[in-house]
């Protein structure tokens, strides 16, 4: 089969769009090489009957030339009325593999709908008028950026296996690929005017408990003090020792790494081990600084400058992707 | 968030092991396409191919492994050699589809991947075929139509392995049932040969019926063969039944026990001369031998066979398919004069043997002065010395016209035949045995008759000087029921009994004959029509169309209009199809569907997560000339589906508004 995935086909205009009605999709059909197996077999029965004057074999070899010729029929059918409604793919650290989730509509019921890309496939899928379908297609990554969709080529077999629909789907959909993280020590702003006191300047802010003060939105509830609050004092937020003073900002010139890669790589480390240990955490890089913040969203903020920085951004932002979170679809708007 | 889910999914369909359901698909496919052989291959064969689909299945389904790939070259040399050996390493038609049968028995065991499933349906399909070279009739094509229904929809399986096969089989049916009109196209259009490619292909159904030699027994144990041996329409009315002598074989040798076919009998010289000309036509059933059979004295050519001077005819080829052909026959003949090549060989006799019999003949050429007169006498002796008709005829080796004539006095047509050719050449006239068929079934339904293997008959023709070979047929004064009335009148009731009672059907035995004509009829009419057409005929159909066959270019024409045909059924299916609506879409969503088209085809696109109101709101904003029809839309599309006032009205008034919705392409301003 991946060999028939790369077959030639005519190329795409390029307003082509997907799912638009009035824009015809160009649907490509062309035998598998079971197809062309049987095509041989359906000739030596041609000649089988011919030379017996069998009026029976002919019948039967017309009967299933035609049945062929009409499968193919069904075939295009079957996928035409397929389209990808939306691609949504959340971040990964370089290495991963992109895991594209492709949502699969159909205007009516589709057989055994097939997608790949050159790098993977999905598995068949049934799609109908009343439930979508979703697939995912791995994409290895590499490197840290946007990593694109490329063409998928959906396709079909169904019903017999002996042709092969397909078509492709474009969509700008790109998957944020965030740095591999290069664990490390903490490197904090401070940490350049003062390379000896490296090491680990907020690995107690966690810990130093210093007293209560009111919830605001966006505390994390891990801090609320569940105790007071089954007293009726209201929520109240633990404080510890560290928050009170500037919050680190992970510092890009404190890196002592020359190579901007392993610096972001660094960074991106540091990033986790300050999300994961809840402290409050910024990032200076050389574009700007992402101010202290901290929280599954600052997390991502974060990574996402890390994983875009000095990237072209009008290839690194494409026009829906930007703040794109892993639950919503693209590519359709 | 069904990662986890899709990469044991992708396993199993694009490389995994097989499901054991797949594979009993399979074995179903098998199972359907062998069985029309079953009767036909020994019984081993069967045994075989049984054993090792349930092993196969249970191999599969305990999830065991399979057997070593040294155990499976093992079997398939045992079973391609054992095959060889026990066929006696000879090689025809049934020996290659017992090979097949073989093979197939043993590929369900290393059926692996998609590959190994898809190849076995094809030899499947392939298998189907097999089975037309052995029987053509209606009911086998039926079968073949279940067949291909039931393989191809193995094969949908396949290829969706996790739909239900109901919708598969419904699929492969409604598959089928597009694909007949072009089949038909395909298989009127198709230019047929004359003859075969290469070579006939050897008999293998053995020979039925008539053999090429009479001899006690020839004739009469085809009694018992209620098969038909050809069916016959004609022209006009169908001929008193004591007319319908249908000439096969012409037997001239006589060596003392058997009498011989005419093997070298010249091609026709001369044609007879005659009156009464009947015009009709025989759908002659495969007897895997060369000759055909025509009323009495046939003299026309029919197409594919050649007359001989004993005036029987003889296909080009041995008869293994259904063969039709036209004849015109005389009743009333005169074949002339004695002819060479017969002159001698119609006197001869052994130079001894049946003494009496020789005695008896010799007497009645001294008595009588004329030829008449001798056969009359022997007649007259057969009619007068109480000779019984039957089939119980005790075994005599030596003499046995002598022991026919003057001791045990029993005998079947073939006997009586056989003894008065014997004394009319001892008398010294010319004679010779016919055989062929006597009578046969008129279908009440259909106007044609039935003639079967059980209507087989032996009579006697000798050759008068003044009109020639003159048919006569010892039978007639023996048992003249036999002559009127057909084979099961002529028997005694205790072999009528055995031979002719019908299967017990209590009250529906009197629909019992009725139903066994009607079938034949369908049966008669789908020989005539499907299986007749050839060469000839489609030589005919051509004409029709003002297109001369045997010319290239015609048939270059033909094909292409074929061609085109089959384009354009594409296109009728292919704009079918598209039109088809969803099965599953009721009929608001449907309106509410074509309300978006219309949208999208102006630009304006409903993403899949904006709900019908929050829609509206965009499409308003982008477009206000458009709120008023938008507004409505939505109102009575929520109205239908979740308010429940009267949703009729606004079904109603939904399907009004979306058939006239129309927008510009362009705002129009000014409209409310």
């Amino acid at each position: 089969m991946d060999e028939l995935l790369k077959m030639p086909g005519i190329p795409l205009p390029a307003s082509f769009r997907f799912g638009s009605r009035n824009r015809a999709r160009r649907i490509y059909v062309f035998p598998t090489r079971y197809g062309a197996i049987f095509l041989v077999v359906l000739l030596t029965m041609l000649m089988g009957s011919a030379n017996y004057g069998n009026n029976m074999g002919f019948l039967l070899t017309f009967l299933l030339g035609s049945l062929v010729l009409v499968s193919a029929v069904h075939t295009h059918h079957n996928l035409a009325g397929v389209r990808v409604d939306g691609v949504r793919c959340a971040p990964v650290f370089a290495g991963q593999p992109a895991l594209f989730e492709c949502r699969l509509r159909a205007s009516r019921c589709a057989e055994a709908v097939h997608l790949a890309v050159s790098s993977g496939r999905a598995r068949d899928l049934r799609v109908c008028p009343d439930n979508s379908a979703s697939a995912s297609l791995p994409v290895p990554t590499r490197h840290r950026g946007r990593k694109p969709l490329e063409t998928v080529v959906l396709s079909s077999v169904y019903p017999f296996g002996l042709f092969r629909a397909w078509t492709h789907y474009r969509s700008d959909a790109a998957c944020l690929v965030y740095p591999k993280p290069l664990p490390g020590p903490l490197v904090t702003a401070g940490d350049a005017r003062d390379p000896g006191a490296g090491g680990k300047p907020s690995g107690t802010g966690a810990e130093d408990f210093t007293g209560m003060r009111g919830y605001q939105p966006g505390d994390s509830l891990h801090r609320v003090s569940w105790k007071a609050f089954s007293r009726g004092r209201g929520l109240m937020v633990k404080q510890f020792a560290g928050e009170e003073g500037i919050s680190p900002l992970f510092d890009w010139y404190a890196l002592p790494e020359p190579d901007v890669e392993t610096k972001l790589s660094r960074l991106c480390d540091m990033v986790q081990q300050g999300h994961r240990s809840r402290m409050k955490y910024g990032l200076r890089l050389p574009s700007g600084i992402v101010e202290p913040g901290r929280g599954e969203r600052h997390r991502r903020r974060c990574l996402e400058t890390l994983a875009l920085y000095g990237l072209d951004s009008a290839s690194a932002q494409p026009k829906n992707a930007g703040r794109q979170s892993a639950g919503e679809f693209s590519g359709r708007k | 968030m069904n990662a986890s889910l899709t990469d044991p999914f992708a396993k199993l369909l694009w490389g995994g092991r097989p499901g054991s359901r797949l594979l009993r698909q399979v074995i179903l496919a098998l199972v359907v396409a062998i069985a029309p052989h079953a009767g036909r291959l020994p019984i081993w064969v069967v045994a075989w191919c049984l054993l090792l689909w349930i092993w196969a299945d249970w191999v599969e389904r305990r999830g065991r492994a399979g057997p070593q790939p040294g155990t499976r070259i093992a079997l398939t040399v045992a079973g391609l050699f054992g095959g060889l050996f026990l066929y006696g390493f000879s090689f025809d038609l049934d020996v290659g589809v017992g090979l097949l049968t073989i093979m197939l028995g043993l590929k369900p065991l290393e059926i692996r991947t998609h590959r190994d499933r898809m190849i076995t349906l094809f030899l499947a399909y392939f298998l189907v075929i097999t089975n037309l070279l052995y029987n053509n009739d209606l009911f086998m094509a039926l079968y073949m139509f279940a067949s291909v229904l039931v393989t191809s929809a193995v094969l949908i399986q396949i290829n969706n392995p996790d739909g239900p096969f109901l919708s598969h089989l419904r699929l492969s049916g409604r598959i089928l049932l597009q694909a007949l009109p072009l089949a038909a196209i395909l298989f009127l259009v198709f230019p047929r040969l004359p003859s075969g490619l290469w070579g006939s292909p050897k008999a293998s159904t053995g020979t039925t019926g008539l053999s090429d030699e009479i001899r006690p027994g020839s004739v009469s144990r085809l009694v018992q063969n209620q098969e038909i041996a050809f069916r016959v329409e004609f022209d006009g009315s169908i001929p008193p039944a004591d007319r319908l002598y249908w000439r096969g074989i012409v037997f001239q040798d006589f060596d003392g026990k058997r009498w011989y076919r005419a093997s070298r009998a010249p091609r026709r010289g001369t044609d007879p001369t005659g009156a009464q000309t009947v015009s009709y036509s025989i759908i002659l059933e495969p007897h895997g031998q060369r000759w055909v059979f025509g009323l009495d004295i046939p003299f026309s050519d029919p197409i594919g066979s050649i007359p001989l001077a004993d005036h029987t005819l003889i296909r080009w080829r041995k008869v293994n398919a259904t063969y039709q052909y036209r004849l015109k026959s005389y009743l009333q003949y005169r074949t002339g004069p004695l002819q060479g090549w017969e002159r001698l060989r119609t006197r001869r006799l052994p130079p001894q043997g049946n003494p009496k019999s020789r005695a008896l003949a010799e007497q009645w050429a001294r008595d009588f002065s004329s030829p008449q007169e001798i056969i009359d006498a022997a007649l007259a002796f057969l009619a007068g010395n109480r000779f019984v008709y039957s089939l119980q005829v005790p075994e005599t080796k030596e003499e046995p016209i002598d022991a026919l004539l003057f001791d045990t006095r029993r005998g079947y047509c073939e006997h009586y035949a056989s003894a008065f050719a014997f004394l009319m050449r001892a008398a010294g006239i010319p004679s010779r045995v016919v055989g062929g068929y006597l009578g046969g079934e008129r279908n009440p339904y259909g106007d044609y008759l039935i003639v079967r293997q059980s209507d087989a008959h032996a009579w006697v023709e000798v050759w008068l000087e003044e009109r020639g070979w003159t048919r006569v047929d010892p039978t007639s004064v023996v048992m003249p029921a036999r002559i009127e009335q057909g084979t099961a009148a002529a028997l005694t009731p205790e072999e009528r009994e055995a031979l002719f009672s019908n299967p017990y059907l209590g009250p529906l035995s009197k629909y019992w004959k009725p139903l066994l004509f009607g079938l034949d009829l369908i049966n008669n009419r789908w020989q005539k029509w499907v299986l007749g057409y050839d060469y000839f005929r489609q030589r005919m159909l051509y004409n029709t169309f003002g297109l001369d066959a045997s010319r290239w270019k015609a048939v270059a024409w033909a094909v292409l209009a074929v061609a085109g045909l089959a384009a354009l059924y594409g296109l009728f299916f292919f704009l079918r199809i598209r039109k088809r609506k969803s099965v599953h879409e009721d009929p608001v969503q449907r309106l509410y569907r074509q309300f978006c088209r219309r949208l999208s085809d102006v630009g304006i696109e409903r993403s899949p997560h904006q709900g019908p109101v929050a829609f509206a709101k965009i499409v308003t904003s982008t477009r206000p000339d458009l709120s008023e029809t938008v507004r409505r839309v939505t109102q009575d599309y929520v109205a239908v589906r979740y308010a429940s006032k009267d949703p009729e009205y606004h079904l109603r008034r939904l399907k009004k508004t979306v058939r006239r919705f129309r927008p510009p392409k362009t705002p129009v301003h000014g409209s409310p």
